[in-house]
């Protein structure tokens, strides 16, 4: 039987132990991430890189549709293609590097009739070859995000929040100005804090929200954006 | 190249249609489908420490039988023995449905009318002996028979071994229809709460949490702790999604083992406010007990 009691023993010296081990979780996710975005491969180093920005801005059809009434089981699995993103999603991308770019994701939803999940992503993809991606050609690329959301009862006025790291791989290409991605991403851990009063904040690792069917569980995500 | 140009154009006009469109969510069906940000997140630490009102619940996880007979003798052994290891409790909690299998697939209806009970009837008669016997509240779900019509309901009796409350489910599961249940209607009468240690204390069954008018209900209502007999085949999440969904402790009591190739899971536990699941367990049977903390 499995007792979480002592989990919520607040202010014993056990308990803020247990808090120290759950943020330091996210702290060690937090470097991780912060280490590949400022990783600078040699190779990149070599070539000329561009002062011109490629800016582009786009949308994940996938997530779209999930804004509506459909099948259960649709509305149940199909997140996990559509990057865990709802209804109305916009992505805007800039290539500060010809091999590099910063990306950030905007998405907004009722997720069902009761929640509302606000999300925001930020984070840099880098391409893992010398070919210029901008501006006609394709890549893949491994990148690192941070992602915020918020879960919004509707009903009960209650938000909870939550950030946490994860790392994406993927493939881009682009087409008549129009950007083509897919890609994989791996959420590694979660910081999750509430307005609903008499709580505290807490870290935990996440690799799946399903961890007792799947315990790793990446998501898919399509975007496509044009260059304006 | 007027041709590029205007597949460009097309293509542009469409994405940004597509993007308008999507600022307009139509979700017009009654019946919530959980998402996978409802159990995403780390569990909160939620503080009851300074509560000034408690209710100390025992969940029970029980194997049912086919035998209705049985089940009641489980029931009254089964709230002994809670009593016996958790003297202070004051509600022990049953699943769903226990007077019998949750569903026998081979004659749905005839095997659910054939385990049906009036209430009162003789099985709450059995239950509310039981009842005044320890001095203890005691919930458990049962298939109601009234006038010929069958429903799915829950019984909450007091420690008088009187019947303070029964609530009938209003959103079926798939295997309800199959044994000819009826849903209660979406009217203020099916909305089923209780006072108990001046805690307001609603009850839903099952598939009753996927309803949005019985939520909107309740939570409108306040509800503070939320009963919810199962009868369910999941597993033991990190997150408790009802609890967050209602904003109430949740007490969630499920059968276990074996009906004729379906396998409930035992999942029984009890959550938070915060989603966070206090006590627990699944894959046996099993006592929970928890004084809960309301604030």
């Amino acid at each position: 039987m499995k007792n979480y009691n002592t989990k919520h023993s607040s202010g014993s010296g056990i308990n803020r132990l247990f808090q120290i081990k759950n943020y330091r979780r996210l702290i060690l996710c937090l470097i991780l991430v912060s280490r590949i975005c400022g990783y600078q491969p040699e190779i990149f180093a070599q070539q000329n890189r561009s002062l011109h920005s490629d800016w582009y801005i786009g949308t994940n059809p996938v997530a779209i549709p999930l804004a509506f009434n459909m099948k259960p089981e649709s509305k149940r699995f199909l997140p996990i293609v559509a990057g865990n993103e709802y209804g109305t999603n916009l992505v805007g991308t800039c290539f500060i590097r010809p091999n590099q770019s910063i990306e950030g994701r905007l998405s907004l939803s009722n997720v069902h009739q009761v929640a509302f999940v606000g999300q925001f992503h930020l984070g840099s993809n880098y391409f893992v070859q010398r070919k210029k991606v901008s501006g006609g050609q394709k890549g893949w690329y491994f990148g690192a995000y941070i992602k915020y959301w918020d879960f919004y009862n509707r009903f009960t006025h209650i938000h909870f929040h939550n950030i946490g790291p994860y790392l994406s791989l993927g493939y881009m290409k682009e087409m008549n100005r129009f950007l083509f991605d897919v890609r994989l991403n791996q959420t590694l851990s979660v910081l999750s804090w509430s307005s609903l009063a008499y709580t505290k904040a807490n870290a935990d690792w996440m690799l799946s929200p399903w961890p007792e069917f799947i315990p790793v569980l990446p998501t898919i995500t399509f975007t496509v954006s044009y260059r304006i | 190249m007027n041709l590029l140009k205007l597949i460009r154009k097309t293509t542009v006009r469409f994405l940004m249609i597509i993007v308008a469109l999507s600022c307009f969510s139509c979700q017009e069906d009654d019946t919530i489908v959980q998402s996978l940000f409802d159990l995403s997140g780390a569990p909160l630490i939620y503080d009851d420490s300074n509560a000034d009102r408690r209710l100390k619940v025992v969940a029970v996880s029980m194997i049912c039988s086919k035998d209705k007979g049985e089940n009641l003798d489980r029931i009254s052994g089964k709230s002994l023995e809670a009593k016996n290891r958790y003297p202070e409790a004051e509600l022990i909690l049953f699943g769903e449905s226990v007077l019998g299998w949750y569903i026998d697939d081979e004659h749905p209806e005839l095997y659910q009318r054939f385990i049906a009970e009036t209430i009162p009837g003789p099985a709450t008669d059995s239950v509310s002996s039981i009842a005044k016997m320890l001095g203890c509240h005691i919930g458990f779900g049962l298939t109601e028979t009234n006038n010929g019509v069958l429903y799915n309901s829950f019984v909450l009796l007091d420690p008088d071994g009187e019947i303070v409350a029964t609530h009938r489910k209003v959103n079926l599961a798939p295997e309800d229809i199959l044994g000819g249940i009826t849903p209660a209607a979406e009217i203020d009468s099916s909305v089923t709460m209780v006072q108990i240690n001046k805690i307001r204390v609603g009850m839903i069954i099952c598939a009753d949490a996927n309803g949005v008018w019985l939520t909107r209900e309740l939570t409108d209502r306040g509800v503070e702790v939320i009963l919810h007999p199962m009868a369910s085949e999941v597993p033991m999440f990190k997150i408790d999604a009802g609890s967050r969904q209602f904003n109430a402790w949740e007490v969630f009591a499920n059968r276990y083992g074996n009906e004729l190739g379906r396998q409930y899971s035992g999942t029984t536990f009890i959550a938070d406010p915060s989603g966070c699941i206090r006590i627990g367990d699944s894959g046996k049977e099993g006592f929970y007990f928890y004084n809960i903390g309301v604030n």
